[in-house]
């Protein structure tokens, strides 16, 4: 595991669903609550700690003041009052689109030809840009806060 | 013994019929399309909800879907001219879904010539690995393309192939050159 034990303990499965599921909803055009149905399940496996790997990357790169403590000191601080406050509705991008493929390969409700398209070569470099950009994505949700 | 291999070709032909994923309905129909009440209910009606998809569908469903858009969307237009449209439409809704984003991002950057080879991974993407196509070159811009697809009409897939060979940059004038009970065969230029 590529990140702090601490962050798995702040970002829950619960935590991190709420933060992407409005963008999942848009995407799909379905309501959040079945949006947050389906990413709780797509993130019950291997989904999940990757995402949180890229996060905390994220996280590190762009605070170079912190250290390890301070910054998740500031996702303690961020999740203290509503951590299960939605995320921000990100823009539609390519990578976007890879990583939500992805969370529905996980989740079962992707088709045998999207599967095709992420084992491609393209598709799986798309993934990894996909994982990158929802993984920036969430580490600025994780610390936004004061 | 003959009929019971008759049987065994009949059973295995069934078998491989393909399924058409969701994306591409909603390609077509959502977002290329933006459907009527009127296209709605009878897509409804053929078994597809666009607020409530399945995974994927059976082909015949696909093609009673694509004939009602054809007859209640494009019907003062000859089957020529419905056809090609809506493959555009296919293609531009495509590329505005979830899979067809990843796969339509590199279409700028590749070159027409490779769009074109790298049709049978395209429609691989959109529910047909089963489909056999063969590309020859005539020239530097030019390709015949043959497609043994006897489910969709050649018009359909030149007006796709169009809408990818634009975003390669290029203008492409596809027209059909022949058609069979096995397929089809597509001339290509740019």
């Amino acid at each position: 595991m590529a990140y702090p034990p601490r962050l798995g303990h702040l970002a829950t499965r619960p935590v991190v669903v709420a933060k992407l599921t409005p963008t999942y909803a848009r995407a799909h055009r379905i309501d959040e609550e079945e949006a947050a149905q389906r990413l709780s399940s797509a993130l019950q496996g291997r989904l999940l700690p990757s995402l949180l790997e890229e996060a905390w990357l994220a996280m590190r790169g762009k605070s170079k003041r912190l250290d390890d403590e301070g910054l998740l000191e500031k996702v303690a601080t961020t999740l203290r009052d509503r951590p299960m406050r939605p995320g921000r509705v990100a823009e539609a991008s390519p990578a976007w689109s890879a990583f939500l493929v992805l969370a529905d390969l996980e989740a079962g409700t992707a088709s045998e030809a999207a599967r095709r398209v992420m084992e491609s070569p393209e598709g799986r470099q798309r993934a990894q840009e996909g994982l990158a950009e929802v993984g920036r994505f969430l580490a600025a949700e994780l610390t936004r806060g004061r | 013994m003959e009929s019971a291999s008759l049987l065994v070709q009949t059973l295995n032909k069934a078998a491989v019929q393909p399924r058409i994923p969701s994306s591409v309905f909603e390609g077509l129909f959502v977002r290329g399309l933006e459907p009527n009440s009127p296209l709605l209910r009878a897509l409804g009606a053929e078994g597809y909800d666009p607020k409530c998809p399945d995974v994927d569908y059976p082909m015949q469903v696909w093609k009673r879907c694509v004939a009602l858009a054809r007859d209640l969307v494009y019907g003062e237009l000859s089957d020529a001219e419905a056809y090609r449209i809506l493959g555009r439409k296919l293609t531009e809704g495509f590329a505005d879904t979830l899979v067809g984003r990843v796969a339509a991002v590199a279409l700028p950057m590749i070159g027409a010539a490779r769009v074109v080879e790298r049709l049978p991974r395209y429609l691989a993407m959109m529910g047909r690995p089963d489909l056999e196509v063969r590309v020859v070159s005539a020239g530097e811009r030019t390709r015949r393309v043959t497609i043994f697809d006897t489910h969709n009409r050649p018009e359909f897939i030149a007006g796709a192939l169009e809408v990818a060979l634009e975003r390669a940059h290029v203008q492409p004038l596809i027209t059909v050159e022949e058609r069979s009970h096995l397929g089809f065969r597509l001339l290509i230029r740019w």
